[in-house]
């Protein structure tokens, strides 16, 4: 096969592939250019035209419209934009996301939140920033901060089934897409708009300003924009440990247990963006230049729980020293208890470009590439202990076509090339670099009321670790001989048929086979791994993981009622999972033993492995509008979402409880409210070596108010309640739930400016 | 910087002893059986290094009418009797760490590997008994040994199917374990403790847990009793076997009759059970390997740690007078222990819970203020002073000339030129940076969010120091 034979020599396929891209922006700008010699005419760019609104610069002549910009979503994907995604917008890409049917937000403390997909997440599930994957070290470890900025985003989509294969073949629980326009893709309304945003958060006392200008005329737009967020510790209700677990795993009492607050769990957050754009009449091209930094620390874990029993009695010679002036660096609380933070730094430079019609047939040549300098620097009584580091560059070039009536698709190569390394302390991974290549393409039919989609992809990827070998801190074992270069080859395929029952009414089937290599960590991880209280063994032999789903769904549209269903039935074969070895590690002695008298001092060691799994699940909404009434409209919407994930034997840890619930609404163009009501249950089903999670109930309430002031700037009043019964609620999905609970009773205010 | 034991580090010691003594529990927490070779043989015994941190009995022993620091004897074998309790821990009530195994320097071979062997069968004492008896059929102590690096543990992917490491027998671990049983003896009868360090010292605990026959914990009240001995490969002759009691819940009077049925004491009032007595610390050591003990570790464990810090910290606080000749707590021989003495051995801590440690720091780093590794592109910074406190540094070079600052680890002032940084300007001023056979001068400039600019580098010509 010829893509065999290329992958023979990965490097200069690597170089030959983003020379064509290269080629295909030059290409693109010169034939542009020449097409646009009469820029004065300043046609409005063809795809853009639903956003053009009067507007006396772009005058507007014949056009044909390509895409379907606002075609209604597929049932497995949802999306959170304009009001509603602002009402939502938390601290997190987790939190922001957390109400949307199918996704929990696994957090580590308010700092970290991870969107849950049906019960997946980490190298699982691909975060990308308009297109371009995040890159940052979320999926390495559950205390990893996602370097999205949800505050940017102007739209934010879930996504499965058969379009995830153009994201990468790891996306096999999904792709959450954040879309922000730091590349501008339309000119603004006018020569300059903008927004300007605050928000108050009276539990920590978190603010959150951001602002956006676009300026754009003819050919040229420039989007500008920034954000600063600040808070304090989080407050919740009762206590941050949930002593009678502690009590059962580790009998201990008495330990280092706070009220009301959660310490070390402040952050500060600010960062920026700038994004010129050429748009011309055959294509664009644009780029844009991010940072954002983010300082945050996590809560407490289990370690040094124990303020009774310090090592070499501590705890007895501690109370009689009087002046520890001087050695409160390793003696002081800090040092006994000492707080983790994580400074974390992303400096982003995107690139995209698109031909229009370049030939017959062809409905677009696209060019992607992002470029991504992540790291973040873990630090202990303040001083950097562990530097995590992952330099990134993602492409992707796709053509877009319809060449029959019926018939449109894509054809499209993307490749990442990644050097990661840890250094320090916390090298439990060693420096290592990534690269893969994947080939893929998706093909919609229509026919009468039947809509095939196909989706295709190969993917080969390479993983060398920089080091030879790997030692072990602390310990008499020589090194272990690590293997030069780990080579995968993935082949996924999705199908699926949508049936227009009647005419708002669908019916779709999606068939999904998978494949997701292995990822970093999973292979070459050796060393204790603080935040999730393990000692991780990686697996130089794990093969990739498949995964077999079947998708029903269906979707109804009526006057006043619209109702969305789907369930899913996933057989994974070879899921990557970190079996328990039986045997642990003393941290403080850095030793192995095999088995432990105070399980506070030690890490179990879990071994990465594979088996079967397999996840069943649903997600279904129905909305309805109960009553018109002259101030508004009464609507009411009802759902649920519950995914089972099992092995062999037990279940799969860290999933998501049943959750139902309604939602009240009652508003106009002007105004809207809004009170909702979750009942999350019981976690059963926690899992081998996890604990089970009681239920609650979570009541929020929001409002929002729109006015103007003169006719240049429209102002949006909100305000968001949470948690208003003020509830202890662990979440299930969090690694930290029982040393951090979620924030109690809080109210957002917020304040949103459009010019 | 090590110097031999004398017998005024007895007394050290002692005075150590002194300070964790006023709170009972403590003494009840660490309890070794000392071990060390004889020629041909291995000998396992109680405070064979007088008051050496291990033997501390005075917990246990306080109720038994035993002369403090001594260790009894069962008056029918001549074994000594160690003495446990399974509620000395925050494991819970039927876990304990103890007795540990200790050697001092010296008092091993450089890398002897150390083992138990597990004897006899396991005795019961019921809550109101009258006399020892077999451990009822569904009650055992389980002792888990320590890994072997030989046969016990691999980390060949090849051996482990592609696991980086991995351990033999089953995945889970339970053909690793001795139970001691009414019946006997079942699982291993004999596991490794233990490997000595390069300097033949060795200190280690390995975990006893009483449970039923189904491996969960818990077991009726009462005392236990098991016996074994210890042994190396190194030497012909084992140990004398010897016996652990362990308190399952008893008070201290009802362990007291359980201890003095062993001791025949019962049987003759009044009088003295037989002992093991601690040495005369005094004694001139008979021992021809003298051990050597390391200037700063205070409490004579074989390391530096904040433990150390601490308890010279404390003799500071109290003006303590350093005891005549060498004292470990007295880093700078002025006779006296000083806050001074505290910081040298902060200094001295190398390790997890005293400092932060540095990773892949050249060797080349002792000898230049600075090496830069080609290779790796890591530069690690011997000292910088920052307005007078001192840092090991390390840093990684990035694109654009520019240095991410990795770890800084702070630390007493390093003999020869430190490097300097000053916070208002964000200035680093290095003398010396050694890179293969070349030497420079750089000047970094903090760029923030731990980035250095590289400024200035001029090659000199040699180390200035």
């Amino acid at each position: 096969m010829l893509a065999q034979r290329l992958f023979l020599n990965k490097r200069k396929l690597l170089i030959v592939v983003q020379l064509v891209g290269l080629l295909l922006v030059l290409n693109l700008v010169n034939t542009v250019f020449a097409a646009d010699s009469n820029l004065n005419k300043a046609k409005q760019p063809k795809q853009v035209q639903p956003l053009a609104e009067d507007n006396s610069i772009v005058q507007l002549e014949e056009m044909e419209v390509i895409g379907t910009p606002d075609a209604p979503l597929a049932p497995q994907q949802s999306s959170l934009k304009g009001k509603a995604l602002q009402i939502q917008q938390g601290d997190t890409l987790g939190k922001t996301l957390e109400q949307e049917l199918g996704v929990s937000n696994a957090s580590f403390g308010p700092g970290v939140g991870l969107p849950v997909v049906r019960g997946l997440t980490g190298s699982r599930v691909r975060l990308l920033q308009s297109g371009i994957g995040s890159h940052d070290a979320s999926s390495l470890s559950p205390d990893h901060a996602v370097a999205i900025e949800p505050l940017f985003a102007e739209e934010i989509t879930v996504l499965r089934g058969p379009e995830t294969i153009r994201y990468g073949g790891n996306a096999i629980g999904g792709i959450v897409d954040v879309k922000d326009n730091r590349i501008p893709e339309r000119l603004p309304k006018q020569l300059i708009t903008g927004a300007l945003e605050t928000r108050y958060d009276t539990n920590g006392e978190g603010t959150n300003s951001a602002f956006k200008v676009d300026i754009g005329k003819e050919w040229l737009a420039l989007n500008v924009a920034g954000f600063f967020r600040s808070r304090g510790d989080t407050r919740i209700p009762g206590q941050a440990i949930d002593a009678a677990f502690i009590e059962q795993q580790f009998g201990l009492t008495g330990v280092n247990n706070v009220s009301d607050t959660i310490p070390n769990t402040d952050n500060e957050s600010l960062g920026g963006s700038v994004g010129l754009s050429w748009l011309g009449d055959k294509g664009m091209a644009g780029l844009s230049v991010s940072h954002t930094d983010n300082q945050y620390g996590v809560p407490k874990g289990s370690h040094a729980l124990d303020p009774n029993h310090l090592e070499g009695g501590l705890e007895l010679i501690l109370p009689q020293i009087t002046d520890l002036s001087g050695f409160e660096d390793v003696l002081g609380t800090q040092a006994l208890f000492p707080n983790i933070r994580l400074d974390m730094q992303q400096t982003r430079y995107d690139f995209k470009s698109e031909w229009y019609e370049p030939l017959p047939g062809i409905e677009r040549i696209g060019f992607r590439y992002g470029l991504v300098d992540y790291q973040h620097v873990e630090l202990e009584r303040g001083l950097p202990f562990s530097t995590f580091k992952n330099d990134v560059g993602e492409g992707r070039v796709e053509i877009d076509h319809h060449g029959l009536e019926n018939l449109t698709g894509t054809v499209g190569v993307q490749w990442i090339n990644r050097d990661f390394s840890a250094l320090g302390v916390e090298t439990y991974v060693p420096e290592t670099q990534q690269d893969s290549l994947g080939f893929y393409t998706t093909q919609a039919y229509t026919l009468d009321q039947f809509e095939f989609k196909l989706g295709l992809r190969t993917e080969q990827s390479w993983i060398d670790p920089n080091a030879s070998s790997l030692k072990l801190r602390g310990s008499a074992l020589p090194a272990t001989p690590l293997p030069d270069d780990l080579k995968f080859q993935a082949e996924s395929a999705s199908f699926a048929i949508k049936w227009a029952l009647l005419d708002q009414a669908n019916l779709t089937l999606t068939l999904n086979r998978g494949k997701r290599s292995p990822d970093i960590q999973e292979l070459l991880s050796l060393g204790p791994h603080l935040s999730t209280r393990s000692f991780d063994i990686g697996n130089v032999q794990l093969k990739n993981e498949t995964v077999n789903m079947v998708d029903l769904g269906f979707d109804w549209q009526a006057e006043g009622l619209e109702f969305r269903a789907n369930a899913y039935y996933n057989q994974t074969d070879d899921f990557i999972y970190q079996r328990n070895t039986g045997f642990v590690y003393e941290v403080d002695t850095e030793v192995i033993r095999q088995r432990c008298v105070s399980a506070a001092e030690c890490l179990p060691m879990y071994a990465y492995d594979q088996r079967d799994a397999t996840f069943i699940g649903y997600e279904a909404e129905a909305k309805a509008t109960l009553a018109k009434m002259t101030q508004g409209d009464v609507s009411l919407k009802l759902f649920s979402d519950y995914v089972r994930g099992t092995f062999s034997e037990g279940d799969v840890p860290r999933l998501p409880p049943l959750r139902y619930g309604a939602e009240l609404g009652f508003g106009n163009e002007v105004w809207n409210t809004a009170l909702r009501y979750t009942r999350s249950e019981a976690q059963d089903r926690a899992g081998l070596n996890e604990n089970a999670t009681g239920g609650f109930h979570l009541l929020t309430a929001t409002a929002d108010y729109q006015l103007k002031l003169g006719d240049a700037v429209q102002l949006s009043l909100f305000a968001k309640a949470s948690n208003l019964l003020n509830e202890e609620m662990r979440s299930s999905v969090s690694f930290l739930r029982n040393y951090a609970p979620e924030p109690g009773r809080s109210f957002v205010f917020g304040l949103r400016a459009t010019f | 910087m090590m110097q031999p034991l004398t017998v005024r580090h007895f007394s050290q010691i002692g005075l150590l002893l002194s300070v964790l003594s006023f709170n009972p529990a403590v003494q009840a927490v660490h309890l070794d059986v000392e071990v060390w070779g004889q020629n041909d043989a291995l000998q396992a015994g109680f405070c064979n290094t007088p008051n050496i941190v291990g033997c501390d009995l005075d917990g246990l022993t306080n109720g038994l009418n035993l002369p403090q620091g001594s260790l009894p004897i069962e008056a029918s074998s001549g074994k000594a009797i160690f003495l446990a309790d399974f509620q000395d821990l925050p494991g819970g009530a039927f876990k304990t760490k103890n007795p540990g195994f200790q050697a001092i320097q010296n008092a091993l071979s450089p890398n002897e590997a150390i083992s138990y062997r597990a004897l006899g069968v396991l005795k019961y004492w019921p809550a109101n008994a009258s006399a020892w008896e077999a451990a009822p059929a569904n009650t055992q102590i389980t002792l888990f040994g320590g890994l072997d690096l030989n046969s016990g543990i691999f980390n060949n992917p090849e051996q482990c199917n592609g696991q980086l490491i991995c351990f033999s027998g089953d995945t889970q671990g339970t053909g690793k374990s001795t139970v001691f049983m009414g019946s006997g003896i079942q699982g291993a009868p004999e596991l490794l403790i233990d490997v000595a360090n390069n300097q033949g010292a060795l200190h280690t605990h390995l975990s006893f847990f009483l449970e039923n026959a189904q491996g969960q914990l818990g077991g009726p009240e009462g005392a236990y009793l098991l016996e074994m001995q210890v042994f190396s490969r190194l030497r012909s002759t084992p140990s004398t076997p010897f016996l652990v009691l362990f308190n399952a819940g008893l008070s201290s009077e009802a362990f007291t009759v359980a201890l003095s049925a062993l001791v025949k004491s019962v049987d003759e009032p009044g009088s003295t059970p037989p002992i093991i007595n601690v040495p005369d610390p005094s004694a001139p050591i008979t021992d021809t390997q003298q051990p050597v003990f390391i200037q700063g570790d205070a409490d004579l464990d074989g390391d530096i740690d904040r433990v150390d810090v601490a308890l010279i910290l404390l003799a500071a606080q109290k003006n303590e007078v350093a005891l005549v000749g060498s004292d470990t707590r007295d880093m700078d021989n002025d006779g006296t222990i000083t806050r001074q003495d505290a910081t040298l051995a902060k200094a001295n801590c190398t390790l997890r819970l005293c400092n932060i440690p540095l990773t892949a720091v050249d060797a080349g780093a002792s000898v230049a203020p600075a090496v830069f590794n080609v290779n790796a592109k890591t530069l690690n910074i011997r000292d910088v002073q920052v307005e007078g406190q001192h840092y090991q540094v390390q840093m990684q070079l990035q694109p654009n000339n520019q240095f991410g600052l990795q770890t800084a680890q702070p630390q007493a002032k390093q003999a020869g030129q430190a490097s300097q940084y000053h916070p208002a300007t964000g200035e680093l001023s290095i003398p010396t940076v050694q890179a293969d056979q070349h030497y420079y001068q750089v000047r970094l400039r903090n760029k923030g969010g731990f980035q250095f600019q590289v400024e200035q580098v001029q090659e000199i010509e040699g180390v200035s120091e």
